[in-house]
């Protein structure tokens, strides 16, 4: 789109657009066609950037998988004992009557599992008995003083 | 060139085909010297932000869609170029401060090719315009860009682009005036 042409009021014959338009323009220096032809990278250099660049994309897509494989066995030993802990916990509280067998099939341990049982089979608990209240001081016998004297037959 | 040769150009030039940007540095190369020219007033600096142009252009050559010309694409480009490197040269200006400030060489490129005063008396007129108005009317006038290539080469409102530029005319027009009173007042002492 060109603009319109105005009337020009600086006495000369033609416009100013189309002055502007007709200036000389000033030729390129000689060299810089082949210095600039020059700097434009060959085919084979192409290709082997091409290639590097590629070769770096799968480095680092092969150090990500690394990198999440590791963090994923960081977290599975972190969590394992807690895993465990919640697994053996599920099966015993759905199937509380589980003999220890069962545990071993399970691969888990059965000793906490058999406290957790008897805890759950306290009957004062499933009675819904109130235990006696807590009272203080607790009367207690002191626990025997043990004297730490080496005997002189020791000390030869 | 046609719609098809400019598609197939592309195609070339995204698979990385050193022929197919070496004819576009040869197609373009001399128009986007010029406008570098105008812009920096210094053959020296407008050769080496020519080679910067192309430079950035083979870098970036696969954002290049083909929605805008390629002479679009170059000149905004080289537009950008001028523009890092002027601020660059304003620093360190700002920072020595015994240099003028000014970015024009004190050789004038333009006084070997102008054969008389009209010509003379135009090219002075345009050095005394801001920087942006000057732009603005090398872009339209003498790099032949329509107002649509502008608003993109100057990421700006193509309405903004119109106004500007019959703003900066006007400047011209004044500024002309003034050469054309100045040197007849030379000749008659």
């Amino acid at each position: 789109m060109q603009p319109e042409e105005q009337v020009d009021l600086d006495g000369f014959p033609e416009s100013l657009e189309r002055r502007l338009r007709n200036l000389p323009q000033l030729d390129a220096p000689d060299g810089l066609e082949a210095r600039l032809l020059a700097a434009v990278p060959t085919n084979e250099l192409i290709a082997i950037r091409n290639r590097m660049r590629a070769s770096r994309v799968n480095r680092r897509l092969m150090f990500t998988w690394v990198a999440a494989f590791a963090a994923a066995c960081l977290a599975m030993a972190l969590l394992r004992p807690k895993i465990e802990d919640l697994v053996s916990m599920l099966s015993v509280t759905v199937r509380p009557g589980q003999s220890e067998t069962d545990h071993k099939r399970l691969g888990e341990r059965p000793d906490e599992d058999l406290q957790i049982v008897s805890r759950f089979q306290d009957p004062r608990l499933i009675m819904n008995v109130e235990t006696q209240s807590f009272t203080w001081p607790i009367h207690q016998k002191s626990p025997l003083m043990v004297s730490s004297k080496i005997p002189d037959d020791l000390l030869d | 060139m046609s719609k098809i040769d400019d598609q197939r150009l592309i195609e070339s030039l995204h698979e990385g085909r050193s022929e197919a940007f070496s004819e576009v540095v040869r197609s373009h190369y001399e128009v986007i010297f010029r406008f570098l020219v105008h812009l920096s007033r210094d053959i020296h600096r407008a050769e080496d932000l020519v080679q910067e142009t192309f430079g950035t252009a083979w870098e970036r050559i696969t954002s290049f869609q083909g929605k805008s010309s390629m002479e679009t694409w170059l000149h905004r480009i080289a537009y950008t170029k001028f523009i890092d490197g002027h601020r660059v040269m304003q620093r360190a200006a700002k920072l020595r401060e015994s240099i003028p400030t000014s970015e024009m060489s004190a050789v004038d490129p333009f006084q070997l090719v102008l054969e008389n005063d009209d010509a003379r008396n135009l090219y002075r007129a345009l050095d005394e315009l801001s920087p942006a108005n000057r732009t603005l009317l090398v872009l339209h006038y003498l790099q032949g860009l329509s107002y649509r290539e502008i608003a993109l080469v100057l990421n700006e409102p193509n309405g903004t682009i119109k106004w500007r530029m019959a703003e900066a005319l006007k400047c011209l027009r004044t500024l002309v005036v003034r050469e054309v009173s100045i040197n007849a007042t030379r000749r008659t002492s």
